[in-house]
């Protein structure tokens, strides 16, 4: 088994201006150690506020972190390329409706990180655009459309996708279970599950439901004001 | 977006599509489209549509009525002024001047203004709050003081006036491109396409331009008004009047004192001028609700 | 609270210093001599501009501040004339335009502003003298005040100054004055008129689509008490907020009227000084005007701190 991910001694802190001069420091969350093997589940949980969100941001590349570091199959996170590490490390975000640009195609949107990331021939993406869309089984017909016309179901499918395109080994994902009904929410479950079987992928997720994290993950890491303050195995 | 090209193909409806759709059911704004259609009409073909040399000047013929009045004559369709110079031949040439300046400086304020806006969206920390305090000591200073500064320094002809007037407009427009830009920076969408690796002027150019249309129209119809208003303003009070050509503002100003006696001589200029400004305005309008349904 | 006012007077002295350099800069290039080095030259310019040493007007020989700041009171007179009357026809129409939105009334009022709008200033203020002949009006057409008062400069501005001759012709210079600006105000609230009611109309409908409006409305409130209990007081911030960024764009057309109507303000000023080659009054116009309309914007700023602390409005950067 291989350790893809080792967070070691990460912090976050943001400035928070109080006065004309002064500031001040907020700990979002820190220092934070633990380890993610290859095709593992991890559950992040904690109160609202716990620095849950701000610790997966700083994995994903879209905030740096103070202090510490990401390493990634034993290399720091920080000195690889911005598009290695993006090619490697992708999100799945909560809201699949704002986090999808509404002037572009679903085609296009699966194709933008094909074009900036990887130098892949015209068929071959297009024909990873196809397997991908099978992989969440999405009809192909979907990519000409417009993210407004597409069911919750098939904008959640769309998000998966967008996040696999790249064939990365890491998936994270915030809350993106929380808004959905019951009968959804499985359906989406076994989809991830069905992705991680064949293609061997390992998730970071954040869930405040502590049954599904039982059921889903390997491991449930709970936060509490930025420190971990439990890490067990289920 | 000039990204995709291989779905693009068999799209359902493009945006773009869908808004000229919804536009074109907006009859106030196609009958105003067809007005300015008409006026570029006269920019382009006004060398042919004039029967007089605007500078011409006919003695027998002084402060003549427009021909549909007592004492009119068909060979002056609006009359003549004090120095029997043909009203229309003048009103087409300063429609010339006037609209043609007014988009120049458009155009200009926009290409510009955008490429500024998106850098000045990309700068960070220190660089940015000095831009940012610039601006704000900038748009201080009353467009009307700046152009008359600028008209100071660089000699007072109608080309300077137009550049006068662009680099007085410039900041306002930088900041209202700027804080649009930073309404939609601030989106879901944009992290996420961040981290599709997207560099942060690629996302101005292709994904923040094309989904904040709705404040870039009234932001550019913006820029329109007040240049024309300005142009005509500085050519009223004797500025960039002193080359052959004639521009609306100067034909108010230069027949200003006739008024009494021939009323068409400032009248017809004044409502061009509405009819130009007013078309523009309506167009604009009709888009931009034209976008906010389509996105609905 | 007192740390907001704090970093609009930081704001506020940031900007000034760049409004100085910018006057500098053209003071600098208009002044063909230059004894000093830039840097030496713009610490004297500076304190000269303390000092109150602003410099003579060439044309009269008076000193050029004095004679900016009484034009500027002239000018704020109008506009303030403006401002009264264009808010409040403007703001009902705008809150009826924003209540019934794609109505026929709303279609009738939003055409009025943009046709407001459409009508260049300059040409409107040369038409009021034949419009107020159409109605029969015996109103002024050009000055300031009538000549034949004399009115000693106490504060600047003429209105408050014609009251102190009370003395010898009653109230009759104060009428005069308030004579002399009603048709140039009526140029210039054109402008204010439609920007006013398309803020207006915009709020009310921003207003009028949030949650807390429904919940108002199904706690069984009628329309005209919801106005009154939640959506002034949630709609002035914002058009008091954006009227303060049209400030020097209102400055402009104000200028444009008191030079067609020769009321002695700021443009008629600033025009009979470029037209006799007084070009040093360019950078004392850049300190006076764009300091007031500065210092104006962050006074209003904080007002609207003070009284609606919740919005904390910044167009400004901090
Ligand atoms: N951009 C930011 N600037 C300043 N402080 C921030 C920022 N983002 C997060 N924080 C602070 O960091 C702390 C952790 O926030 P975070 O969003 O990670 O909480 P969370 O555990 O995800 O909560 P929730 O369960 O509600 O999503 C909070 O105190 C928050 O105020
Ligand atoms: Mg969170």
């Amino acid at each position: 088994m291989q350790t893809l991910l080792n967070i070691s001694n990460l912090c976050k802190n943001y400035r928070r201006s109080t006065g004309f001069f002064t500031s001040r420091q907020i700990i979002a969350f820190g220092p934070v150690n633990f380890t993610l093997e290859r095709g593992k589940t991890l559950a992040l949980m904690g109160k609202s506020g716990s620095g849950k969100s701000a610790l997966i941001e700083a994995i994903a590349g879209i905030t740096k972190p103070t202090f510490g570091e990401i390493y990634f199959k034993g290399r720091p996170l920080s000195t690889l390329s911005k598009k290695d590490r993006h090619k490697s490390i992708r999100m799945i975000f909560n809201d699949p409706i704002h986090s999808l640009n509404a002037k572009a195609t679903i085609g296009t949107t699966l194709l933008l990180p094909l074009k900036l990331n990887t130098n892949l021939l015209a068929i071959e993406q297009k024909r990873q655009i196809k397997d991908v869309m099978k992989l969440v089984n999405l009809s192909s017909d979907y990519l000409n459309y417009y993210p407004n016309i597409l069911s919750i179901y098939q904008l959640h499918q769309v998000a998966i996708a967008r996040a696999m395109i790249l064939n990365p080994e890491i998936i994270i994902a915030d809350e993106v279970l929380a808004t959905l009904d019951i009968s959804l929410r499985f359906k989406i479950i076994n989809l991830l599950l069905t992705i991680q079987e064949k293609r061997n992928i390992s998730y970071i997720f954040i869930s405040h439901n502590i049954k599904l994290a039982r059921h889903l993950s390997d491991n449930i890491i709970v936060l509490n004001n930025g420190l971990i303050i439990k890490n067990t195995p289920v | 977006m000039s990204i995709n090209d291989e779905f693009d193909k068999k799209q359902i409806r493009t945006p773009l599509h869908y808004i000229f759709q919804i536009f074109k059911k907006k009859v106030a704004a196609i009958i105003a489209v067809w007005i300015i259609c008409t006026f570029l009409f006269i920019i382009i073909f006004a060398d042919f549509i004039v029967s007089h040399s605007p500078s011409e000047q006919n003695m027998n013929a002084l402060l003549l009525p427009p021909y549909w009045l007592k004492g009119g004559n068909t060979a002056y369709l609006l009359g003549t002024d004090e120095l029997g110079r043909d009203n229309f031949s003048r009103l087409i040439m300063g429609i010339q001047r006037t609209l043609a300046g007014a988009l120049i400086i458009t155009a200009v304020v926009s290409f510009f203004g955008l490429i500024l806006g998106a850098l000045a969206s990309s700068l960070k920390n220190f660089k940015a709050s000095i831009l940012h305090h610039l601006l704000d000591s900038l748009l201080t200073i009353p467009i009307l003081l700046t152009a008359l500064i600028f008209i100071v320094i660089f000699g007072s002809s109608f080309q300077n006036c137009l550049y006068a007037i662009a680099i007085s407009l410039l900041p306002q427009f930088i900041r209202s491109i700027f804080l649009s830009i930073e309404t939609e920076m601030a989106k879901p969408y944009i992290v996420a396409l961040k981290i599709d690796s997207m560099s942060d002027l690629q996302l101005v150019k292709n994904v923040i331009y094309p989904n904040i249309l709705e404040p870039l129209v009234t932001i550019i119809n913006r820029v329109f008004t007040m240049a024309i208003i300005e142009i005509t303003t500085l050519g009223f009070l004797g500025f960039g009047v002193q080359t052959k050509g004639t521009e609306l503002g100067a034909i108010i100003a230069n027949n200003f004192e006739f008024m009494y006696l021939s009323p068409i001589l400032v009248l017809a200029p004044g409502i061009t001028l509405f009819i130009i400004i007013f078309s523009f305005n309506v167009v604009a309008e009709g888009i931009r609700h034209a976008i906010i349904e389509a996105e609905q | 609270m007192l740390n907001y006012i704090m970093r609009r007077l930081g704001l506020f002295i940031s900007t000034a210093f760049i409004l100085t350099l910018i006057a500098y800069a053209l003071h600098y290039w208009l002044n063909q001599s230059h004894s000093q080095p830039i840097i030496n030259g713009y610490i004297t310019y500076m304190i000269q501009i303390l000092k109150g040493n602003w410099g003579i007007s060439i044309i009269d020989h008076q000193p050029i501040l004095a004679k900016g700041l009484k034009s500027l009171a002239s000018t704020l007179e109008l506009s303030i004339f403006a401002f009264i009357g264009a808010l409040t026809l403007a703001i009902p129409l705008g809150i009826i335009a924003g209540i019934y939105r794609n109505g026929q009334i709303d279609y009738l009022i939003m055409s009025t502003a943009i046709i407001a709008l459409a009508l260049p200033v300059f040409w409107v203020a040369i038409m009021m003298p034949t419009v107020s002949n159409i109605f029969h009006l015996t109103l002024p057409i050009d000055g300031q005040i009538s000549p034949i008062y004399e009115v000693k400069n106490v504060t600047g501005f003429m209105l408050i100054d014609s009251l102190f001759t009370t003395g010898t012709y009653h109230f009759e210079a104060f009428y005069s004055r308030v004579r002399h600006l009603i048709l140039p105000s009526i140029v210039l609230s054109l402008f204010i008129f439609a920007e006013t009611i398309r803020l207006t109309r915009h709020s009310i409908s921003m207003v009028m689509k949030s949650n807390y409006i429904n919940a108002a409305y199904s706690k069984g409130l009628s329309t005209v008490q919801i106005l009154r209990s939640h959506v002034f007081k949630n709609i002035y911030p914002s058009i008091i907020h954006d009227l303060r960024s049209n400030l020097s764009t209102l400055f402009s057309f104000a200028m444009t009227v008191d030079i067609v109507f020769k009321s002695k303000g700021s443009g008629q000023w600033l025009l009979t000084s470029i037209h006799e080659g007084d070009y040093i009054v360019l950078p004392t116009a850049i300190l006076i005007i764009g300091g007031f309309i500065l210092l104006s914007s962050i006074l209003i700023d904080i007002l609207l701190m003070l009284t609606s602390p919740t919005k904390r409005i910044t167009l400004y950067v901090d």
